[in-house]
């Protein structure tokens, strides 16, 4: 409990892209889990005329169908962030699974695993999601999940499987080999650990994907148009051509919520390569170090 | 050469896979072509014509390997058929007027990207922890997370229909003959503006982001080191040291990307009328054009073989560490 | 070639400013119109079966017979001069009139029509009126130069209906054609008033002015060429409209008031007549359908002019009578029918809920929902197309107007192909789909619903029922020609669907059509409705042509 403390605080110390990503994720997080206490009207109800816009009773105002779009916001991004992690789950678990495969067991494990990564890492991703939709038909978000997760582990395993195979020959892999240990127990007590933060960063990047794709095939009226998720809100907005007439809030908010929600994630992403590679930090320590330097150099006559 | 010549066996049964892929799930798709075409006709087709038109489009054909092969030597030949949306134009036709569109948008929204965000990227690594690296890449991140359509649709309102600074539709002015007038071109470029704009301000913050963290891996070196001790200027250890190196990572993610590009393209291209590959591959799957979509979808596909080619033929160059 | 065309165009254009100067207080020569069509690309084809592009030369390039005006109960007869029926009614003689010329100066008469009747009899996809197809024709004959017979099967009333479909194609071009379907008649001949096809892109098609027309003499058309541009969809075409890139639409805008009229009232405007119905239909075979009250408190618990409002912005027209014709035909409403049953169109959901308790639907178990008198649950599906939005909204409202008398339905989009064969099959719950009430009698509607051999072959008909005395009744309204019977056996056809209720009417479609005067003016509106404004439909699309001009 401890250890984790202290990781923790190491980690957001000085790391403010990691303190506002937490922030952003959890809270969003935490909103759309309340959604049926935060949000007081139902997300499929009528409760106003079409296209109201924001005020005192409908805080982010109505859909043309006159439902409430902060209702549906929060309601839909249960569905949306389900969607989202799930597929992350699912792409997390084949690319370790096929990128550790590899790294470790090599030799023709090896070629054919990478043989099928690399086929499935050409495929142009969204095409090969459109024609996957459409072939399965009318595509809930569970679906949509699992297509998604079926087709983005393939960098992900590359990644995983340089990182395993340079884990592979260290010393102290060697040293359990040698000892006898199982290889199913190398694997998960010394190998996998290892592999945390890209596993994690990995985790992450899909998701960001995740909730993207699903927004594009829902928006382009390929999901469940009777399913609310930040997707089909969005369908819907562009269906009643929300700019045009003036209702703006019909397709910003969805909008806004999966950029502020995957802006988070970045921001989580970007700290996470940041602890792991601690030349890539950032922050107003730098200056203070270059003013320090400038300082020493001037004395040293250099500057 | 052994390496280039892998690369290209790979990339041959990456097609080949492509094809055989492409073949099987359309067939595999509910749907009959011929009842879509006819809801697209808005029910103002006769009923009786419909029997006919299945028949003409071969949609009681034989057995699925006799089809398989049938496809696999259209392919060959680029022989592919009518489309049915547009009966009887052929599908290369088709492909071949879209084409140079999609190219041209995923080409140069690329290429501006990578040169932005080399340059910006390179700037904020050279100036650690100043504004532009601690806000940009962060900032960044929200923009580019704001999902495409959304994006497009708000500049197109704004710029395309309040304002009118840009046109509402079309790769060039419908009233202009095609050709390379300079007329022609200046209306090209003018139509490209949104559509451009919108592919680029999406994708952006990632690669300052990608360029940035290649810099200071780079600039960490050693042979950096070694550079600025022997005297050479800032300039030549930039970009004859530096860039050139940061440019290996670089080649790969953008050989990653395209595959991304063109697939972002399928929601500007539906928002602007812009006549690519990717709005014709969203309109053809509506339709249920089995020939139209499969063709698409494999051209698209073999665009980003060929532009991952590019990129390998291009680490070679690069990175002499290969050639052996 | 192209110089040919340079010099008839410019006799056409000095012909036509002599006409103009021969004719007084008529609007002037020139101009262009700008038309949307939704298609990926266009392409050089200007064949009138064409599938792709049929709708940019039926009625402009190819004229038909007559235009059958269903608003002003007239006909404006074009090539034809005349039709008469034989007394028995086993033939009809069409007449040509005289002086016609195809555009490339050729006469045309009798040879053509004949000709054009007959590519219909050799290939069933060129049978565009259907007439050979339903075994109606049996010959052709070539009277006179101007005059054609043809011989029926059977006695048939209902000829002259189809009739205008027909495209009157030259037979001097057209008979060494081989494929008739796939040909691209690159350069057409034509007898409509734009036929000279001036420039072919991908986004753009402009078609002008026939040096040949036979109506030039009369200054027409006022207008020189159309331009057709190019879209994908509906938003597209709705910002064209606003910013005045484009004359006349055919789509759904939305909020068209406040988008499109209110930023320039004197220039933008629409107009939407009804069109043809929108039913929920039933399929009762099954329970709860099976049960009439049920269906009869299904449509009451609906309140359509909300429904209209809401999912549709308020342009279809909410339907307020049961008798299976709407709006379009409102000079066959008949008053006694109406009075009687009207009151199952009206928003009474606690006399729908009574009628349910009366019939033995009762919530058994207790979760707020009725179930069949037999305990069994009832929740069905209503099925809809997926990506028709302003359908899927109406079909979602549909179900939430039961919810509230505790009845469960569920909206249920589908794939076009699922959708389709479910009507035809009657394999649905509930599916929402239009009717055959915007043709040209009323009888075709009722045909549609109701005759027995057109179960399986149209959408309409396979809702469960069917009797044949309904049968009996429609083959004698075609068969005759007195009014005054056929306006009883029309009342009969009104009371038996009323009182049977096998679909439950929502709404009438709109013509979805906008105007913009920016550039031209002659419309058809509200205040001048002279036609009905459908661009699809090649008679009409011609009648407004004729009269627009450049202001």
């Amino acid at each position: 409990m401890k250890m984790l403390f202290e990781f923790l605080k190491r980690f957001y110390k000085g790391n403010p892209a990691a303190v506002f990503g937490s922030l952003i994720v959890a809270s969003m997080i935490l909103l759309s889990a309340g959604a049926g206490f935060i949000a007081e009207n139902e997300p499929n109800k009528r409760v106003a005329r079409g296209h109201q816009p924001p005020s005192a009773e409908l805080l982010l105002g109505s859909t043309r169908a006159g439902k409430d779009v902060f209702s549906q916001v929060l309601h839909g991004g249960q569905t949306s962030l389900l969607v989202a992690f799930s597929a992350a789950l699912i792409t997390t678990v084949i690319a370790v699974c096929v990128g550790v495969s590899a790294g470790y067991f090599g030799g023709r494990v090896d070629e054919l695993l990478m043989a099928l990564t690399n086929v499935v890492l050409v495929f142009p991703q969204l095409p090969l999601l459109i024609i996957l939709a459409a072939f399965v038909g009318q595509v809930g978000p569970l679906m949509i999940a699992l297509i998604i997760g079926l087709s983005s582990w393939a960098w992900g395993a590359r990644v995983i499987r340089s990182q395993t195979l340079a884990i592979r020959n260290k010393e102290f892999v060697l040293a359990a080999e040698v000892m006898g240990e199982s290889r199913l127990r190398i694997i998960f007590v010394e190998i996998l650990p290892n592999l945390t933060s890209i596993v994690f960063g990995g985790a992450m990047g899909t998701c960001i994907y995740a909730l993207m794709a699903e927004a594009g095939l829902e928006f382009l009226g390929l999901g469940d148009p009777t399913i609310i998720t930040w997707g089909t809100m969005l369908f819907w907005a562009q269906s009643n051509s929300a700019f045009i007439v003036g209702a703006w809030w019909d397709i910003v908010i969805p909008g806004l919520a999966i950029a502020i929600f995957g802006g988070g994630l970045a921001l989580l992403n970007m700290s996470i390569d940041q602890i792991a590679n601690p030349k890539l930090r950032t922050g107003s320590y730098l200056n203070r170090w270059r003013a320090l330097k400038l300082e020493a150099d001037k004395k040293r006559g250099l500057a | 050469m052994g390496f280039i010549l892998r690369r290209l066996f790979f990339y041959l049964v990456a097609i080949f896979v492509a094809i055989t892929f492409n073949f099987l799930i359309p067939r595999l798709m509910p749907g009959d072509p011929i009842d879509a075409l006819f809801a697209s006709a808005q029910g103002r087709m006769p009923l009786e014509t419909l029997a006919a038109y299945k028949e003409m489009l071969g949609f009681v054909d034989g057995p699925l390997w006799d089809q398989y092969l049938t496809y696999l030597g259209s392919i060959l030949t680029w022989d592919l058929g009518p489309t049915i949306m547009l009966y009887p134009l052929p599908v290369s036709e088709l492909l071949a007027a879209k084409m140079p569109w999609t190219l041209g948008l995923a080409g140069m929204s690329t290429l501006i990207s990578v040169v932005i965000g080399l340059l910006v990227g390179t700037y904020a690594a050279y100036h650690l922890g100043g504004f532009t690296d601690r806000f940009v890449p962060g900032f960044w991140a929200f923009l580019g997370a704001m999902p495409q359509p959304v994006l497009a649709l708000f500049v197109f309102f704004l710029f395309a229909l309040r304002w009118q600074w840009f046109p509402l539709s079309y790769g060039a002015n419908p009233d202009l003959d095609p050709g390379w007038s300079s007329e022609y071109v200046s209306s090209i470029i003018h139509h490209a503006v949104l559509p451009l704009g919108c592919m680029i301000f999406g994708g952006i913050g990632a690669w300052i982001f990608n360029m940035r963290n290649a810099m200071i891996n780079v600039l960490g070196e050693d042979y950096i080191t070694m550079a600025k001790a022997k005297g050479l200027s800032n300039r030549r250890v930039m970009t004859h040291y530096a860039a050139r190196n940061a440019l290996l990572p670089v080649v790969t993610a953008v050989s990653m990307q395209v595959g991304f590009v063109m697939a972002g393209a399928i929601f500007i291209e539906t928002v602007f009328n812009y006549p690519g590959l990717g709005l014709l591959l969203f309109k053809a799957l509506a339709a249920r054009d089995y020939p139209t979509m499969q063709a698409c979808f494999f051209m698209i596909v073999v665009f980003v073989l060929v532009f991952n080619f590019v990129a390998d033929l291009l680490n070679l160059w690069l990175d002499p560490r290969l050639r052996k | 070639m192209r110089i040919l065309r340079r010099v008839t165009t410019g006799l056409g254009v000095m012909l036509a400013l002599y006409v103009h100067q021969t004719a007084v207080g008529q609007p002037k020569q020139g101009g262009t119109l700008t038309v949307p069509i939704i298609t990926q690309t266009f392409v050089e084809d200007f064949n009138p079966y064409s599938g792709a592009q049929g709708d940019l030369v039926t009625g402009t390039m190819f004229e038909p017979l007559w235009v059958l005006n269903t608003l002003k109960g007239d006909i404006n007869w074009r090539l034809a001069e005349s039709f008469k029926y034989s007394d028995d009614l086993k033939s009809i003689s069409v007449k040509l009139k005289a002086g016609l010329t195809w555009s490339d100066g050729e006469v045309l008469d009798s040879q053509d029509l004949a000709f054009s009747l007959n590519l219909g009899k050799e290939d069933a996809k060129l049978d565009v009126t259907g007439q050979w197809g339903d075994g109606v024709f049996e010959s052709v004959e070539v009277i006179d130069q101007l005059s054609v017979k043809i011989n029926f099967a059977a006695k048939d009333g209902t000829v002259d209906w189809h009739l205008p479909r027909l495209h009157v194609v030259p037979e001097h071009i057209w008979k060494d054609v081989n494929d008739k379907n796939t040909f691209a008649n690159a350069n057409p001949v034509g007898s409509g008033p734009i036929t000279e096809v001036k420039q072919v892109r991908d986004n753009q098609i402009e078609i002008c002015r026939n040096p040949n027309y036979y109506r030039a003499s009369e200054g027409l058309p006022y207008l020189d060429c159309i331009k057709f541009r190019q879209y994908t969809d509906n938003s597209q075409i709705q910002a064209a409209l606003i910013n005045n890139e484009i004359d006349w639409g055919s789509n759904f805008i939305s909020d068209i008031e406040k988008t499109y009229v209110a930023p320039d009232p004197n220039n933008h405007g629409f107009w939407y007549p009804a069109n043809d119905l929108i039913h929920i239909y039933l399929n009762t075979r099954q329970l709860p359908f099976s049960n009439l009250k049920f269906r009869q408190a299904f449509s009451m618990a609906l309140d359509r002019p909300m429904i209209v409002d809401l999912a549709a912005y308020g342009y279809p027209t909410a339907e307020t009578h049961v008798t299976g014709i709407g709006e379009f035909f409102k000079a066959h409403h008949n008053d006694e029918v109406n009075q009687k049953y009207d009151y199952l169109a009206e928003y009474n959901p606690e006399k729908a809920m009574q009628l349910l308790d009366e019939a033995g639907f009762k919530d058994t178990d207790g979760d707020g929902f009725l179930e069949n008198p037999d305990g069994s649950p009832i929740d069905f599906e209503i099925q809809v197309v997926n990506g028709w939005t302003d359908w899927v909204q109406t079909v979602q409202m549909v179900s939430e107007y039961l919810a509230e008398i505790g009845i469960r339905a569920t909206t249920r989009t589908v794939d076009w192909s699922v959708y389709d064969s479910a009507l035809k099959d009657g394999s649905y719950d509930a599916s929402i789909n239009w009717s055959r009430t915007n043709g040209e009698d009323p009888i075709q509607a009722y045909r549609d619903y109701f005759y027995t051999s057109q179960q399986g072959r149209s959408w309409h008909t396979n809702h469960g029922i069917s009797s044949e005395s309904v049968d009996r009744l429609i083959d004698e309204y075609v068969a005759i020609d007195d009014r005054a019977r056929r306006d009883q056996i029309l009342a009969e056809l009104m009371e038996f669907t009323a009182s049977n209720l096998a679909f439950v009417p929502l709404f009438s479609n709109p013509t979805w059509y906008q105007y913009n005067r920016t550039r031209i003016d002659g419309w058809p509106t509200e205040q001048d409705p002279f036609v009905q404004p459908v661009f699809y439909n090649a008679g009409t699309k011609l009648l407004v042509f004729e009269r627009l001009y450049s202001k």
